[in-house]
């Protein structure tokens, strides 16, 4: 977990300030829209995340954590957001917003199809738990932040989620 | 390799398969090109009330300078130009009619007004177009009496016009339109009242 929350942007005012602030953690901000907005629009939710950040800039505040937890929370909702309009419109993409990174255009080279599956398979707390943890590369703490609950929370999480992994993946040798 | 161990190398190879980061998107803010572009809009009506305007008084100049400095007798037909009139072409034979006079006006598609009124204020341009695009009389242009006399192409006062003249009382008839429901008469006049001639065969240009 190298990832390391960064510091809260001094000011914000400027578009330049702003851009600035934005390019330090695109990388992290494209892992997330990546793995949890509709496969292929990955892009549009960046664009619309960074559009309603630069909206309601005046809403962040250093005090309450770092700039890079509040537009990875814009980032998760408008993913979110995504999916939703994707049910409502009755696209099979929007049935598939929790499984993106199934997607065939994501597959790396030496891609552990069945413990994808088995992680698109988990209740969605443990899901977006595991996601972020090991796929995003966020710290813990960072995935408390993100998710509204404790580091606690998220080890606890972690843990049921990997207990449900094996025994599903155990299930599924023993058959 | 147990749970953690494989979700780990499962998360390193997902990243490696991601490629590079998307770029940041260029955000543009709007709200500072609104209001020129509503300034603009609030252009269109002044502009459209301003050509109507000119029009309405263009139209009222014509009519005055035409019936105070040109004698049109009356009972004659008036037409005017038309902007898209057939092209001219070699003058047709007339048959020999007497016809009562016409005072060829002056009038055209381009009107300089009197000295006394140029030298006070610029020259105005007024377009007339007696006929229509299909040939027929513009509304408010009546015949009234049909003369005899032939035309040729190039009006000495107007594009897309003739130059006729009265066979039998040697009078130049400048500028004439082609009106196609009268064919083969062209129309002559500058006033709204003028005289049609018969033509002994389809006008130049038609």
């Amino acid at each position: 977990m190298t990832a390391v929350a960064r510091e809260a942007p001094k000011h914000m005012s400027s578009l330049e300030e702003f851009t600035a602030e934005l390019n330090a953690v695109m990388p992290v901000v494209t892992r997330v829209a990546r793995r949890f907005a509709p496969s292929g629009h990955a892009e549009d939710v960046t664009q619309e995340a960074c559009l309603a950040a630069w909206r309601y800039r005046d809403r962040f505040d250093p005090a309450q954590g770092s700039f890079q937890a509040w537009i990875l929370k814009i980032v998760f909702h408008e993913s979110y957001k995504a999916g939703a309009r994707g049910r409502r419109n009755g696209l099979l993409l929007g049935r598939l917003t929790d499984r993106s990174h199934l997607s065939r255009q994501a597959l790396p080279r030496g891609w552990d199809r069945q413990l994808e599956i088995t992680v698109a398979r988990l209740p969605r707390r443990q899901r977006e738990v595991v996601g972020l943890y090991y796929f995003v590369d966020l710290p813990v703490a960072q995935v408390a932040d993100l998710l509204g609950i404790s580091s606690g929370a998220v080890k606890s999480t972690l843990a049921d989620a990997r207990r449900s992994i094996q025994a599903h993946l155990a299930g599924q040798e023993s058959s | 390799m147990d749970i953690d161990g494989r979700l780990n190398e499962a998360g390193h190879l997902w990243r490696e398969g991601q490629g590079p980061a998307l770029r940041t998107p260029k955000l543009v803010t709007s709200p500072e090109k609104a209001p020129p572009q509503r300034w603009r809009r609030g252009l269109i009506p002044l502009a459209a009330s301003l050509a109507v305007a000119g029009v309405l008084i263009g139209a009222v100049s014509l009519h005055g300078t035409a019936s105070s400095s040109h004698q049109v007798p009356t009972g004659s037909v008036s037409t005017s130009s038309s902007v898209n009139f057939p092209p001219p072409k070699p003058t047709a034979s007339t048959s020999p009619r007497p016809s009562s006079t016409v005072t060829a006006p002056r009038p055209s598609n381009t009107v300089a007004l009197p000295p006394t009124a140029a030298a006070t204020s610029p020259t105005r341009v007024l377009n007339v177009r007696p006929v229509d695009a299909s040939g027929h009389l513009a509304v408010g242009y009546s015949v009234q009496q049909v003369a005899s006399g032939g035309c040729s192409p190039g009006s000495e006062v107007a594009t897309s016009a003739y130059r006729c003249d009265g066979t039998t009382n040697h009078v130049v008839y400048d500028p004439c339109w082609a009106a196609e429901d009268h064919l083969p008469h062209p129309s002559c006049a500058w006033a709204h009242r003028g005289r049609r001639l018969r033509h002994g065969s389809r006008y130049p240009g038609s």
